[in-house]
């Protein structure tokens, strides 16, 4: 009786040890490439999986920037889709499921069926001008590098309201203008790099300017621009804002910003307030997915990490023991189930861990759940 | 024969690159000169097309603050122990390791480079980024067989350390020399006794 009693309780404690600590076990050789190849392509970007548990990746592959999956890792088709897709999500809106994506080298955002077409995009001109207009000036200082090029230095960054060849007009932070004679050396740079989006319960759509200055951006269901947050001032700090993603684990659900530049994750609730801090000294979360209480991070320079919903991690996969953040890493150089640069993530809809990695010549990992 | 000069770093397993639509960090090229000890870095960073260095004065602070250097029980930052020179450059050159080159991104790419030259004041030292710090740094060098190895450093991260041994300051003659020269010295001193107590014999 005493030994039952026992029994009962090791198995309620391992029952109990097992739910609070998921584990995982690589899946080798998962992802079955497109025939006649021995990898996917060239990887910047990200994977997801439908509901129905097709698996989508994305390459950088000239109208051929979506490859889809089936549940069992082989090849069904390739999406004519935009070849920059370096964040991009699979949801359910309205009467179905769509893919939204941000077009990195386009800047701009687009609403595509499951099948490829775009129903709805959000180009560049509908972002607010103070963001996407937003540029540094340079000009030439006179002195030459090593080299015999000129040596510039910024002049002024600002709002660019006009350029017409002769000279360029900034409106400055504190809402002066500023006028620049556009003489030889004078060079404005800046603009959008959208690198992630994802829809909110309601259906807005939250982008973020994660190679450029870190502003979040939301618009409506149809592509009209409501409102920015974050952005490298205060009191947000963000750098290098990767990619977003609604955390639907909580109600109200909030923004999950991956901070990598700053190698934090934090919460924002809707409309953008900071509600916290939730990991600090990741190795440059670049990308998150959800399922139940847990969300699993890509970590570019060499982790797999899944949290619980307290903000506690909970396990590891694929550890890079060497430090990593490289395109660089050739096949023959891969470690069976250790990572070199996670870049895109996705849990399926069995709570098992997808991972594609920024690898030019594309690599997928698995991780099943024990 | 002679002493190993220097027993260069235990870094590391692998090859890693730079960039990303970001290169968004620093890449530092260790070499230590067998001659004087001295260890050399050459530092570079992209301020085009790197998000957390927007221009090049940025990129100028995160040069002079990439780098720790822990030696003799203390971190103290490289640039205040030996002056950084600093250059502009608009390509990779070999700042990475060829075999590392990123490959045609789409992106332009400006970088400043920063070269810094310093004799360790002990046998041992290795290099960190900073706590906080931003801007991690891949650390690497060339070996013997011309091989790149590095180490990508995150704020907070120490890298194996480095050994410099003593300098090799006199010639120690090998074995072969040693015992032939001893023994023909001994041979000489006592021919040399013998002759000095007949010379004495005589006048006496």
């Amino acid at each position: 009786m005493q030994l039952k009693h026992l029994l009962l309780l090791s198995g309620l404690m391992l029952a109990g040890y097992s739910a609070a600590e998921p584990a995982y076990e690589l899946a080798p050789g998962f992802i079955k490439p497109p025939p006649g190849r021995e990898t996917i392509g060239n990887g910047h970007g990200e994977i997801a999986v439908d509901s129905a548990g097709n698996i989508y990746v994305s390459v950088q592959e000239a109208d051929a920037g979506i490859q889809v999956y089936g549940p069992d890792g082989r090849y069904i088709k390739t999406l004519k889709l935009p070849d920059s897709l370096h964040g991009f999500v699979v949801r359910k809106d309205g009467d179905g499921e769509y893919l939204f994506g941000a077009v990195l080298k386009e800047a701009r955002v687009i609403k595509a069926k499951l099948d490829g077409q775009v129903v709805m995009e959000i180009p560049t001109s509908a972002f607010p001008a103070a963001q996407r207009d937003y540029v540094t000036v340079s000009k030439a200082t006179g002195d030459k590098d090593g080299k015999g090029r000129p040596k510039t230095t910024p002049i002024a960054a600002g709002v660019k309201k006009s350029d017409n060849g002769k000279e360029i007009v900034l409106t400055l932070a504190d809402g002066t203008e500023k006028v620049i004679p556009k003489e030889k050396g004078v060079n404005a740079a800046g603009g959008l790099k959208l690198t992630n989006c994802d829809v909110a319960p309601n259906g807005d759509i939250y982008v973020v300017d994660g190679y450029g200055r870190s502003h979040v951006f939301i618009f409506s269901r149809e592509g009209r621009f409501k409102k920015v947050f974050g952005g490298p001032d205060e009191p947000y700090k963000f750098a290098n804002t990767h990619k977003v993603f609604i955390d639907r684990r909580f109600e109200p659900a909030r923004v999950f910003c991956c901070d990598r530049g700053n190698k934090r994750i934090l919460h924002t609730d809707l409309e953008g307030n900071l509600l916290g801090v939730i990991a600090t000294d990741l190795r440059n979360p670049s990308s998150a997915s959800f399922h139940g209480d847990l969300v699993c991070i890509a970590e570019i320079a060499g982790r797999v990490s899944v949290w619980d919903k307290e903000g506690k991690m909970v396990a590891e996969c694929g550890t890079n023991p060497s430090t990593t953040n490289t395109p660089g890493i050739p096949p023959k150089d891969w470690q069976q189930g250790i990572v070199t640069s996670p870049h895109g993530i996705s849990f399926d809809n069995d709570g098992n861990i997808l991972e594609t990695e920024w690898n030019q010549w594309g690599r997928v990992l698995k991780w099943n759940r024990k | 024969m002679f002493p190993l000069l220097l027993c260069c770093l235990g870094l590391l397993a692998h090859p890693s690159s730079s960039q990303g639509h970001g290169s968004e960090f620093i890449v530092a090229r260790l070499a230590v000169q067998a001659p004087d000890r001295a260890v050399s870095l050459r530092l570079a960073v992209d301020y085009l097309s790197n998000p957390l260095v927007p221009d090049e004065a940025a990129a100028e602070k995160a040069l002079r603050n990439a780098l720790l250097v822990l030696h003799d029980g203390k971190a103290t930052p490289f640039a205040q122990l030996a002056p950084l020179k600093l250059e502009a450059v608009d390509g990779w050159d070999d700042t990475i390791p060829a075999s590392l080159i990123p490959p045609p991104d789409g992106e332009q790419h400006r970088m400043l480079v920063a070269s810094w030259q310093w004799r360790p004041d002990s046998p041992e030292i290795a290099f960190g980024v900073a706590r906080g710090n931003r801007n991690d740094v891949l650390l690497w060098r060339l070996t013997d067989r011309g091989e790149a190895k590095s180490v990508f450093l995150l704020g907070g991260d120490t890298s194996p350390p480095l050994s410099i041994p003593r300098p090799a300051s006199l010639w120690t003659p090998p074995a072969w020399v040693v015992l032939p020269t001893t023994a023909a010295l001994s041979v000489l001193g006592m021919l040399a006794i013998r002759k000095r107590r007949c010379c004495q014999g005589g006048l006496g």
